[in-house]
C-alpha cells in the first residue's frame, strides 16, 4: 500500500509544482505556459544545481560553480516569483534571460573546453517554446550574436579542447536536458490539442442544442400550440387542425434535414427544400418555376450556413405561400461570378410597403440576422401590388467541381 | 383497360398505422390487401408464404429491424417489389433499406389516395425519389465506379457494365438531385414520363445490383469465393 501512495503523491507533487499549485487550470488559457516555464525552471534548477556540485566537489572549478550556484538560486528564485506573481509574461522573460546569461557566462569562463559549446543547443527550445517565434528569434539573436563574435575573434586564439570526462558528463546531461526540454514541450502541446478538441466539440454540441431549441420553440412549439388551442376552442375545423398538424411534422423533415450531414452540395439542399415543400406550394395555387444550375461544389461552406441558407430562402417561400396571394413564384440559382453564388426568389403576388412598420416584424429581421451570419448580402425589392423579390448574394471561396 | 389487381401485404407494429393502411388499399379498386405483420418474425413468414407484389416494410420492428425482411425477401423472392414505410424519409434510414433491395419508400402520414398512387407508381416504375436520397445514390454509384475501374481491370467488364450508370441516367440523377419533378426532368430530357419512370426503376434496381457485387469483390478479396465459380 506505501509504494502507490508515495507514487500517487510524487504525481500529485509533480502536478501542484507545474500548475503553480493548482491555480492555472488546464482549460485556461494560459495553463500550457505556465506549465512550461515550471518545468524549464524546475529543468535548469537541476541542471545548475547538479553542475555546481560537480564542478565544487568533483571538477573542482570554483569560478564556474559561483556561476552555477547563481544561476540555480535564480532559477529557484524566479520559480517562487512565478508561484506566488502569476505573471506569465514576465516569468517567460525572466526565465528566458536567466537561462541565457548562464549559458553565455559559462562560455565565457570555460571557453570551448569541456565541450560547453553543446549547452547552447538547449537555448533556441527555451527561448521559443517560452516566448513565441518573434520574441523568441530576437532571444536567440541576442545570445548567439555574442557567441558567434567570441568565437570568431578566438579563431587561432583557442587550443584544440582535451576530450575527458568532464566532456562527457557536459555532453551527456546537455543531450538530456535538450531531450527533456522538447518532450515536456510536446507533451503539453499534446494536451493543449485534446483540449482544444474537447472545448470545441463541447462547443459544437452546446450549438447544435441551442439551435435545435431554439427551431422546437419557433417552430414546431408555436405550430402544435395553434393546433392545441384551435382545437380546444373548437374555432378551427377538423380540416385545418390537420393541416397544422401536417405543417409541424412538415418542418420536423425539414429540421431532420437540415440534421443530415451537408458537405457543399447547395443545389440539393435548395432540391430538398422543394421536396419538402411540394404539398404547400401546390395546395396555395402557386405555379412555380424552378431553375436551379448545375452548381459547382462548396467545400468551404460550414453546416451552419448550409442551415442559414436552408432557412432563408424555406422562410422567403413560406412567406409568398402565406401571405403573398400569388399566382406564380420562381427560384434561380446560378453562379453570378466564380465566388458569388445567387439565390432568387420571385413572386407576383401582392407585395408589401417596406417602410412601413408591420413589415419590419420578426420575419424579416430573422432573414436579415441569418444573412449576416451567412456573411451574404440580402435585398428584397417589393411595392404594394408588384410582387416581391427576395435576391440573396452569397459569397463562395474555393469551389470544386464534384 | 382491366389489369390484375396488384397484391400489398404490410409489417409495422403499430396496429393504427396497420389499419389505417389497411382501409385505404381496400378502397382502391387496382389493390388488393394480402395481410398484415406486427413483427420480423412473422413479416418474413407473412411475406414468404403469400408473396405479395408490393411488401410495406417498417424499419424499426419490436424484435428486431426492418432491414432483416427486405434483405430476406429480397434474396429468396426477386418478384416482390419493397417499399421502406418511414416517418420522415431522411436519408440515413431510405438509403441503406434501398441498397438492402427495398425499391422506394412511404411516408407514414401520406394521405389515403397519394399512398395508393405510390404504390401504383412503384410498380409500373420507379418509386419516388427525394434530392437528397438521389445525390446520395448519385456520389455511391460514382465511387463504386471509379473503385472497380481502379482494382478490377478488365477482369469484371461484364457485370460492372449492367450496373454502371449510363449518360442519361447521370443526367436524370443529377436533375434529380438538384430538386426537379419527374415531369420537368422528362420536358428537360425531351422523353415522355413513362420513360422517365423505368429509368428510376432501372436505378433502383442498379443500385442493389451494385451492393451484390461489391459483396462479391469483398468476398473474393478475402479469399471465400473463387470468381471462376460463379460463371
Amino acid at each position: 500500500m506505501n509504494k502507490p501512495s508515495f507514487l500517487q503523491n510524487g504525481i500529485l507533487l509533480w502536478r501542484n509544482l507545474t500548475s503553480c499549485g493548482g491555480a492555472f487550470r488546464p482549460e485556461g488559457r494560459d495553463y500550457r505556459r505556465a506549465f512550461l516555464i515550471n518545468v524549464m525552471l524546475l529543468a535548469a534548477m537541476g541542471v545548475f544545481g547538479l553542475f555546481t556540485l560537480l564542478n565544487l566537489l568533483v571538477f573542482n572549478d570554483f569560478e564556474v560553480a559561483m556561476v552555477d550556484l547563481l544561476a540555480f538560486i535564480c532559477s529557484s528564485t524566479a520559480l517562487i516569483y512565478f508561484r506566488t506573481s502569476r505573471d506569465v509574461e514576465r516569468s517567460s522573460f525572466i526565465t528566458t534571460f536567466i537561462v541565457g546569461l548562464a549559458l553565455l557566462v559559462f562560455l565565457y569562463l570555460t571557453k570551448h573546453y569541456e565541450y560547453s559549446l553543446f549547452w547552447l543547443a538547449t537555448f533556441p527550445p527555451f527561448a521559443y517554446f517560452l516566448n513565441g517565434t518573434k520574441r523568441g528569434t530576437l532571444a536567440v539573436a541576442m545570445l548567439f550574436l555574442p557567441v558567434f563574435v567570441m568565437l570568431v575573434v578566438n579563431l587561432g586564439v583557442w587550443q584544440p579542447a582535451p576530450y575527458e570526462l568532464v566532456s562527457i558528463y557536459n555532453i551527456s546531461i546537455a543531450f538530456i536536458a535538450l531531450a527533456i526540454l522538447v518532450y515536456f514541450y510536446e507533451k503539453s502541446r499534446h494536451q493543449a490539442h485534446v483540449q482544444l478538441q474537447f472545448i470545441k466539440a463541447r462547443e459544437a454540441t452546446e450549438k447544435e442544442r441551442n439551435r435545435l431549441l431554439r427551431e422546437m420553440h419557433d417552430g414546431l412549439g408555436a405550430q402544435l400550440t395553434t393546433a392545441l388551442y384551435a382545437t380546444r376552442n373548437e374555432q378551427a375545423s377538423i380540416d385545418e387542425v390537420a393541416n397544422y398538424l401536417q405543417l409541424a411534422l412538415e418542418d420536423l423533415r425539414i429540421m431532420m434535414d437540415s440534421m443530415q450531414a451537408f458537405d457543399g452540395d447547395v443545389a440539393t439542399l435548395l432540391g430538398q427544400l422543394r421536396y419538402r415543400l411540394e404539398r404547400r406550394i401546390q395546395q396555395a395555387g402557386l405555379e412555380l418555376t424552378w431553375k436551379v444550375d448545375d452548381l459547382p461544389n462548396f467545400p468551404a461552406m460550414t453546416p451552419q450556413d448550409a442551415l442559414n441558407l436552408q432557412r432563408i430562402v424555406q422562410e422567403t417561400l413560406v412567406n409568398t405561400i402565406k401571405h403573398a396571394k400569388a399566382s406564380k413564384i420562381s427560384l434561380v440559382a446560378k453562379m453570378k461570378a466564380p465566388n458569388c453564388l445567387k439565390i432568387q426568389v420571385t413572386d407576383n403576388g401582392c407585395g408589401f410597403d417596406d417602410q412601413q412598420d408591420g413589415f419590419t416584424g420578426r420575419g424579416l429581421s430573422n432573414l436579415h440576422y441569418r444573412a449576416v451570419e451567412l456573411n451574404a448580402g440580402l435585398t428584397i425589392n417589393t411595392q404594394p401590388s408588384k410582387g416581391c423579390c427576395v435576391a440573396l448574394l452569397i459569397p463562395v471561396a474555393k469551389t470544386s467541381n464534384s | 383497360m382491366t389489369r390484375e389487381k396488384i397484391s400489398v401485404a404490410l409489417v409495422d407494429d403499430d396496429p393504427a398505422v396497420r389499419q389505417r393502411f389497411k382501409a385505404s388499399i381496400e378502397k382502391h379498386p387496382d389493390l388488393f390487401w394480402l395481410g398484415e405483420a406486427g413483427c420480423v418474425r412473422s413479416g418474413k413468414a407473412l411475406a414468404l408464404s403469400s408473396s405479395p407484389r408490393v411488401l410495406l416494410v417498417d424499419l424499426g420492428l419490436p424484435d428486431g429491424s426492418g432491414m432483416e425482411i427486405i434483405k430476406e425477401v429480397n434474396q429468396k423472392q426477386p418478384t416482390t417489389e419493397i417499399m421502406v414505410v418511414s416517418m420522415f424519409g431522411d436519408e440515413g434510414h431510405v438509403v441503406q433499406a434501398i441498397e438492402a433491395g427495398a425499391s422506394g419508400y412511404i411516408l407514414k402520414d401520406t394521405d389515403d389516395l397519394s399512398l395508393a398512387e405510390h404504390i401504383i407508381q412503384l410498380c409500373d416504375g420507379g418509386s419516388p425519389m427525394s434530392p437528397m436520397i438521389a445525390r446520395h445514390l448519385l456520389k455511391r454509384m460514382q465511387a463504386t465506379e471509379a473503385y472497380s475501374k481502379k482494382n478490377l481491370g478488365n477482369n469484371l467488364d461484364d457485370s460492372s457494365e449492367a450496373a454502371s450508370l449510363t449518360r442519361r441516367e447521370m443526367q436524370l440523377l443529377k436533375l434529380l438531385a438538384r430538386g426537379y419533378t419527374y415531369r420537368e426532368v422528362a420536358e428537360d430530357l425531351n422523353v415522355s414520363s413513362h420513360t422517365v419512370n423505368s429509368h428510376i426503376k432501372n436505378l433502383y434496381r442498379k443500385l442493389s445490383v451494385k451492393t451484390k457485387n461489391e459483396a462479391v469483390f469483398a468476398a473474393t478479396r478475402q479469399g471465400l469465393l473463387d470468381m471462376r465459380a460463379l460463371d
